[in-house]
C-alpha cells in the first residue's frame, strides 16, 4: 500500500529533486487534506474554501512548471510527476489514507493538466472524496468525470493487475510459518557449520515488508502466536514483524529495511546453543546461570561475525550489532557492559523495543504469565529515555495503538471483542476496529468485525465503547486463533 | 536463440495483428538481450552498446505509446507475451529469461511513461545480475529496492514456499475452528463490575458520545496526535542521517574488541582473534588505516588490560600486534597504499604511528614508488612529529638514492634541538654526495651550539674543500678546548700552507670567532710566525689574514696583540697591523 519511506532523499540528492520531493509531499498532503474536509464540510465552508484553494494554487503552479501534475499509484509506492514520494513519519497518515482511497477506487494515475480550473477541482474532489461515492469503481469515477466534462483536465487509468493487493490473509499466515521454518533451517545449517546462503532470507524480508504494507494489521496481529515450536524462532519472527513495521514509519528505506529485518531475525542466535535447562528455568536464575544467559548477546554477535568472516555470507555489521546489543539500554546499562564502545547502533535500539514488547507479551515458564499488550507498552513507556530511545519508543506506541492489535477488549455492549486494527489518528486510538468474539451474553461467537467510530445515525453516540482491557489468559481466550482462521 | 521452429511449436496461430505486435516484441526483447550482453563485454558508453540501447529505447517507447504498457510472462528459458512465445535462449548462462526465472519472476511490466535513465539503470542491473554468482544476489530483490515507477516484476512468495520446502500441515499450529465458536465467557466479577460501572456513568473510553461529525472534522484538519514535535522530527532524522553515515568497517573494528573482551572460553577466543586477524587484514587492503589503527588502539587496550585478569587473552592478542608488526604485514600495508593511492594520509601515519620504529623502512619503499606531493608533505609531518621522539630513526629513510627526502630529514634534524639531532647530522660525512654534506654542514650552523660545532669540526676534514670551508664558516663561537686543539691542529700542520687561501681564511676566522684567549694566542702565533723560505707569499698572506682577523675581534687583547705586531717584523704584517687597529678605531 505505501512505499519505501525516508524522511530525508537519499544521500545525493540534487537541490532540484530535493525540491520536487518536497513539492511533492506538499502535494500528497493537500490533496489527502482537501479530499477528507469535502466528505465532511459543503464546498462553500470556510474551512473547505480554504483547503481547495490551496490545492489549487498548488496544482496551478505545477501545471505552470511542469506541464501536468500526476500521481502514480504502483505496488506499495506513490509517484508524483515521476519522483517516488518518501513519505515522513508526520505525513504517513495522509499518505496511507490517499494510496488506501486511490486502490478503493481503482485508480493508478491520476493527472491534473493544464486549464485545470478551481470549480473542477472542486467537482473533482467531491467526486472522489464524498462518502456516497465510497464504493465508486474505476468505471463510475471516469464515466462521471467525462460526464462532468473534467475528463479534459483530469485523466484518471485504472490500476495495473500489478498493483492490485495480492496478498490474503492466507499467504500472510503461510509467509509468518515460513519464516519461523526459514529461521530454524537456517539456524540448523549454521550450527552445522553449513553456510547457507542469505539470498533467501532477504526476500524473505521483502515479502514481510510487501505483506506489511498491503495489510499491517494483519501481520501485527500475528505477532500474537507465540511459542510455535521453539520460543526462540517465534520470537525472532515476531520481532522481525515488529521491526519492519517499525523501520517502515521511521523512514528506513527498502535496502535498509531488509537489512534490518535480517538484524532482528537473527538477534537470539546466540540463545541457540545455550542450554535448554537454563533457558526454560522456571525459578531464578542462579549467578552463573544468568552470567550463562547473558553470554548469548556476545556469542551470537561471535558466530555472525564467524560467518560473515568466511566470506560466504554478507551477515550485515547492523545484524552483528543488534545480536551484540538488544540488551543494552540507551544509557549503556544492561549487558554486555562495553568497554570502548559508547554508542548503541539505531538498529539496535530499534530491534530492543520490539524484542521487549514481544517478549513481555509471551508466556515462559519463569514467568508462565504474559503481560498484556497495552501493559507491556505502559511498562515499557515508564522506561523511556532510560531503556529505551523516547523518539523510536512513542513511534512504536503511536505504531501499536493504546490497544494494541490482539489486545483482547470488553466493551460496554457487554460484547468482548479482539482489536483487529487501529486508526491512524491517534485521537481514534481508544476506537479501533474488532472482531467481537463473544456476543452480548458471553456465548462465543465468530463474529464480525466492528468500527468502534461507527455512530448511531439516530442518537450520535457510539454504536460501541471499549471499557477495559482483559487478559486472555484469563478468559482462556487464544487471540491468535482468530487470526489463524482468517486464512481458513 | 529463438528459432522458428520453436515459435511456431509453442505458440497459439497467430491473428494478423497479434502476430505483428508479437514481432515487435520479439525485436524489443532481443534487443534487450543484446544490450545487455553488449554491456557485459564493452561498457555502457561503448558505440556498439550506444546503438543497440538506442534502438531499443525507440522500439520499447514506441510500443508502450501505443500499448500502455508491455507485460511479459517468465518460464524457464522463454518470453511471453500474451501467450505468445516472443523469445527464447537455452543456454542458461546467458539466457535473460532463466535470470529472471531462477528468481521466481513470473512476470515483469514496463509501463508507459518509461524514462530512458530508468531503462539504462535497469540494463545495468541485469548485467549485475549476469556477472554475480548464483546465490549472491537475487533479482527480483534487486528489482525490489530499486523501486522503479515503470518496470515491475511479479514474484509470487511460491518461490519462497519452494525454496523454503514449509510443509503447513506439520509446521502450522492447529486450530479449532469450532471452539472459537461454541462455549461461552463468563465475565470475572472485577470485570463484570467494571462494565456495570460504565454503563452506569458511561465511563467506557468517549463514550459519552463525541458527535460523530465533530471527530471527523477533527480527523479532517490531519493534525492526529500521532505526530512526532518538530524536535522529536529533528532527532530521527539526524539518527538516520547517522546510520546511513555510519561506518560499518569502524563498527566492526569496536565490536570484535568488544567480543574479545567478554569472550572467556579458549577456543572461542582464539576464533575470534582470529576474525580480529582477518578484519585487520582487510582493512589495510581495503586502505581503511582510520579504522585499522583504532583496532590497534583497541588491542594495545585490552592488552593492559586483560594481561593482569587474563594473561592467557591478553598475551594472544600481544601476538596480534606482533603480526601486525611483521614484515609480511608491513608489506601487505606498502602494497595497499601504492594501490589504494589516498589522497589523505593522515590515517595511513596514525596507523604507521601505532606500529612503531619498526615501520619506518616501508615508509621509504613507499616513498620511493609514489612521489606525490600529498604524500611527501605527510611523511614530512610525520617525521618532524618523529624527531622529537627518536630523532635516529629518521635516518633509516635517509638513503643516497633519496636525496630529496635526505634534505628533508637533514633540515627536520637541524631544527630539532640537542646533541642527538647534532650527532645525527654527523653521520652524513660518510658516503654521501657533496651537497647532501653541504646541506648538513649549513643546517648544523643554523643554529648555535657547542655540539653542533664539534660536528662541524668534524666536516673540517672532509675530502671537498667546499664542504670543509662551509664547515669552518658554519661554525660558530664555541669555548671547546678539543675543538680549539683539533684547529690548532689544522693550522700547525704542514698541509695548511697547501690549502686555498679562502680555506685558510675560513680557519683563522673561525679562530677570530672564537676570541678565547687560547684562540687569541694563536693567532699571535701566526702573525709572529716566520716567513722562512718555503712557501714564503702563503704564510705571509696567513700572517696578513691574522691581523685582519685580530682586527675584526676588537678586543683589547687582540689590539694589543695587534700593537705588537705593528711594531715589529716584515713590513707588510706591521701594515697590517696598523690598518687592522685603524680600522678599529673607525669603528
Amino acid at each position: 500500500m505505501d512505499g519505501s519511506p525516508s524522511p530525508t532523499l537519499a544521500a545525493g540528492a540534487s537541490a532540484p529533486e530535493i525540491q520536487t520531493h518536497k513539492e511533492a509531499l506538499l502535494f500528497i498532503e493537500h490533496l489527502g487534506r482537501a479530499l477528507k474536509i469535502i466528505k465532511i464540510y459543503e464546498p462553500n465552508n470556510l474551512i473547505a474554501e480554504r483547503q481547495i484553494n490551496a490545492l489549487y494554487d498548488l496544482t496551478r503552479g505545477v501545471l505552470l512548471r511542469q506541464k501536468e501534475a500526476s500521481l502514480l499509484l504502483r505496488q506499495s509506492s506513490l509517484f508524483f510527476n515521476g519522483t517516488r514520494i518518501r513519505f515522513t513519519i508526520n505525513s504517513y497518515e495522509i499518505f496511507k489514507f490517499l494510496t488506501q482511497l486511490l486502490k478503493k477506487r481503482g485508480i493508478g494515475l491520476l493527472t491534473f493538466l493544464p486549464g485545470l480550473s478551481r470549480e473542477a477541482l472542486q467537482l473533482f474532489l467531491l467526486l472522489l472524496g464524498r462518502r456516497a461515492s465510497e464504493d465508486a469503481s474505476f468505471e463510475v469515477v471516469a464515466s462521471e468525470l467525462k460526464r462532468l466534462r473534467l475528463d479534459n483536465h483530469i485523466a484518471v487509468e485504472p490500476v495495473s493487475s500489478f498493483d492490485i493487493g495480492g496478498a490474503r490473509e492466507a499467504d500472510t499466515i503461510r509467509l509468518f510459518f515460513m519464516g519461523i521454518s526459514h529461521l530454524k533451517e537456517m539456524f540448523t545449517k549454521f550450527l552445522g557449520g553449513g553456510l547457507p546462503p542469505l539470498t533467501l532470507t532477504r526476500r524473505l524480508m521483502q515479502s514481510i515488508f510487501d505483506h506489511i504494507s498491503e495489510n499491517e494489521a494483519f501481520l501485527l496481529g500475528l505477532t500474537t502466536v507465540k511459542n510455535f515450536d521453539e520460543y526462540t524462532l517465534n520470537h525472532s519472527m515476531n520481532v522481525c514483524i515488529l521491526t519492519i513495521a517499525l523501520g517502515r514509519r521511521l523512514g528506513l528505506d527498502k535496502n535498509e529495511l531488509a537489512e534490518l529485518g535480517i538484524s532482528a531475525f537473527f538477534h537470539d542466535y546466540g540463545k541457540m546453543e545455550l542450554p535448554k535447562e537454563i533457558l526454560d528455568k522456571p525459578g531464578a536464575l542462579e549467578a552463573d546461570e544468568r552470567k550463562i544467559i547473558e553470554s548469548h548477546v556476545y556469542r551470537g554477535a561471535e558466530k555472525l561475525f564467524l560467518l560473515k568472516e568466511s566470506g560466504m555470507i554478507p551477515v550485515p555489521v547492523g545484524a552483528i550489532n543488534v545480536a551484540m546489543e538488544h540488551h543494552v539500554n540507551i544509557d549503556l546499562t544492561g549487558y554486555p557492559t562495553y568497554q570502548k564502545k559508547n554508542t548503541i547502533s539505531f538498529f539496535s535500539k530499534i530491534v530492543k523495543v520490539c524484542d521487549v514488547f514481544d517478549a513481555l507479551t509471551t508466556p515462559r515458564p519463569y514467568r508462565p504469565h504474559a503481560f498484556r499488550r497495552d501493559q507491556a507498552l505502559s511498562i515499557m513507556a515508564a522506561d523511556t529515555g532510560v531503556g529505551f530511545d523516547p523518539v523510536i519508543l512513542k513511534v512504536f506506541i503511536n505504531m501499536m495503538g493504546l490497544f494494541p492489535v490482539g489486545s483482547l477488549v470488553l466493551l460496554d455492549t457487554g460484547e468482548i471483542g479482539i482489536v483487529v486494527e487501529n486508526h491512524m489518528d491517534s485521537r481514534l486510538f481508544f476506537r479501533p476496529k474488532v472482531r467481537l468474539v463473544t456476543d452480548r451474553a458471553g456465548a462465543k461467537i465468530m463474529g464480525p468485525v466492528a468500527d468502534l467510530t461507527e455512530t448511531n445515525p439516530e442518537t450520535k453516540r457510539f454504536e460501541r465503547s471499549i471499557v477495559k482491557s482483559l487478559d486472555p489468559e484469563e478468559y482462556r481466550i487464544n487471540v491468535s486463533d482468530y487470526f489463524l482462521t482468517q486464512g481458513a | 536463440m529463438e528459432t522458428t521452429d520453436s515459435r511456431r511449436n509453442e505458440s497459439p496461430a497467430p491473428s494478423r495483428e497479434g502476430g505483428r505486435v508479437a514481432e515487435k516484441v520479439h525485436e524489443i526483447l532481443s534487443l534487450l538481450a543484446r544490450s545487455v550482453s553488449s554491456i557485459k563485454i564493452f561498457s555502457l558508453n561503448h558505440a556498439t552498446t550506444r546503438r543497440l540501447v538506442d534502438a531499443l529505447w525507440d522500439q520499447l517507447s514506441r510500443f508502450l505509446e501505443r500499448h500502455n504498457k508491455l507485460e511479459i510472462g517468465i518460464r524457464e528459458y522463454s518470453f511471453f507475451h500474451e501467450d505468445r512465445l516472443v523469445y527464447r535462449e537455452e543456454k542458461a548462462l546467458k539466457s535473460l529469461p532463466f535470470l529472471l526465472y531462477k528468481d521466481g519472476t513470473k512476470k515483469i511490466l514496463f509501463d508507459k511513461g518509461l524514462r530512458r535513465e530508468e531503462l539504462l539503470d535497469f540494463l545495468l542491473l541485469l548485467k549485475e545480475a549476469f556477472e554475480a554468482r548464483q546465490d549472491d544476489l537475487d533479482l527480483v530483490h534487486m528489482l525490489w529496492e530499486r523501486d522503479y515507477p515503470h518496470i515491475r516484476c511479479f514474484a509470487p512468495d511460491s518461490f519462497l514456499e519452494a525454496k523454503i520446502s514449509l510443509n503447513l500441515e506439520t509446521q502450522t499450529p492447529d486450530v479449532d475452528i469450532s471452539n472459537l465458536s461454541s462455549g461461552s465467557v463468563e465475565l470475572t466479577s472485577e470485570d463484570r463490575s467494571s462494565l456495570m460501572h460504565s454503563l452506569d456513568d458511561g465511563s467506557a473510553f468517549s463514550a459519552e458520545a463525541d458527535p460523530a461529525l465533530d471527530l471527523e472534522s477533527s480527523m479532517a484538519a490531519g493534525d492526529g496526535g500521532a505526530r512526532l514535535s518538530h524536535e522529536e522530527d529533528v532527532i530521527l532524522k539526524q539518527m538516520l542521517q547517522l546510520n546511513r553515515k555510519t561506518c560499518s568497517e569502524m563498527e566492526m573494528v569496536f565490536l570484535i574488541s568488544e567480543i574479545l573482551y567478554l569472550e572467556t572460553r579458549p577456543q572461542q577466543f582464539s576464533e575470534a582473534l582470529g576474525v580480529m586477524d582477518r578484519i585487520h587484514q582487510e582493512l589495510i587492503e581495503k586502505g581503511r588505516f582510520d579504522c585499522a589503527a583504532q583496532l590497534l588502539k583497541n588491542s594495545y587496550a585490552a592488552v593492559a588490560r586483560l594481561s593482569l585478569e587474563h594473561p592467557s587473552p591478553g598475551s594472544l592478542i600481544s601476538q596480534f600486534l606482533d603480526r601486525a608488526r611483521s614484515s609480511e604485514s608491513f608489506s601487505l600495508v606498502k602494497a595497499s597504499v601504492l594501490q589504494n593511492r589516498p589522497r589523505d594520509f593522515q590515517d595511513f601515519f596514525d596507523y604507521i604511528r601505532l606500529l612503531g620504529p619498526e615501520a619506518m623502512l616501508i615508509l621509504g619503499e613507499i616513498y620511493d614508488q609514489l612521489k606525490t606531493p600529498s604524500y611527501t608533505a605527510a611523511l614530512t609531518e610525520y617525521l618532524q612529529s618523529r624527531v622529537r621522539e627518536d630523532p635516529a630513526s629518521l635516518l633509516r629513510l635517509a638513503v643516497p638514492s633519496r636525496p630529496a627526502l635526505t634534505r628533508t630529514i637533514i633540515n627536520i634534524l637541524g631544527i630539532q634541538a640537542g646533541e642527538k639531532a647534532a650527532q645525527m647530522l654527523g653521520s652524513f660525512r660518510e658516503g654521501w654526495h657533496k651537497a647532501i654534506r653541504l646541506e648538513a654542514v649549513r643546517t648544523l650552523g643554523g643554529a648555535a651550539g657547542e655540539a653542533r660545532s664539534r660536528v662541524l669540526a668534524d666536516y673540517l676534514d672532509d675530502e671537498d674543500e667546499e664542504v670543509r670551508i662551509a664547515a669552518a664558516k658554519n661554525i660558530r663561537a664555541f669555548q671547546d678546548a678539543i675543538l680549539l686543539n683539533k684547529v690548532r691542529d689544522f693550522i700547525l700542520e704542514k698541509r695548511f700552507f697547501k690549502k686555498s687561501e679562502q680555506e685558510k681564511r675560513a680557519l683563522i676566522d673561525l679562530l677570530g670567532r672564537s676570541r678565547t684567549t687560547e684562540s687569541l694566542m694563536l693567532l699571535e702565533d701566526l702573525l709572529k710566525m716566520k716567513s722562512g723560505f718555503r712557501h714564503r707569499a702563503k704564510k705571509t698572506a696567513t700572517r696578513l689574514a691574522a691581523a685582519a682577523v685580530l682586527g675584526q675581534v676588537g678586543t683589547p687583547e687582540a689590539r694589543n696583540i695587534l700593537e705588537r705586531g705593528s711594531r715589529r717584523g716584515n713590513r707588510k704584517v706591521r701594515r697590517a697591523c696598523k690598518e687592522a687597529l685603524r680600522s678599529q678605531y673607525r669603528r
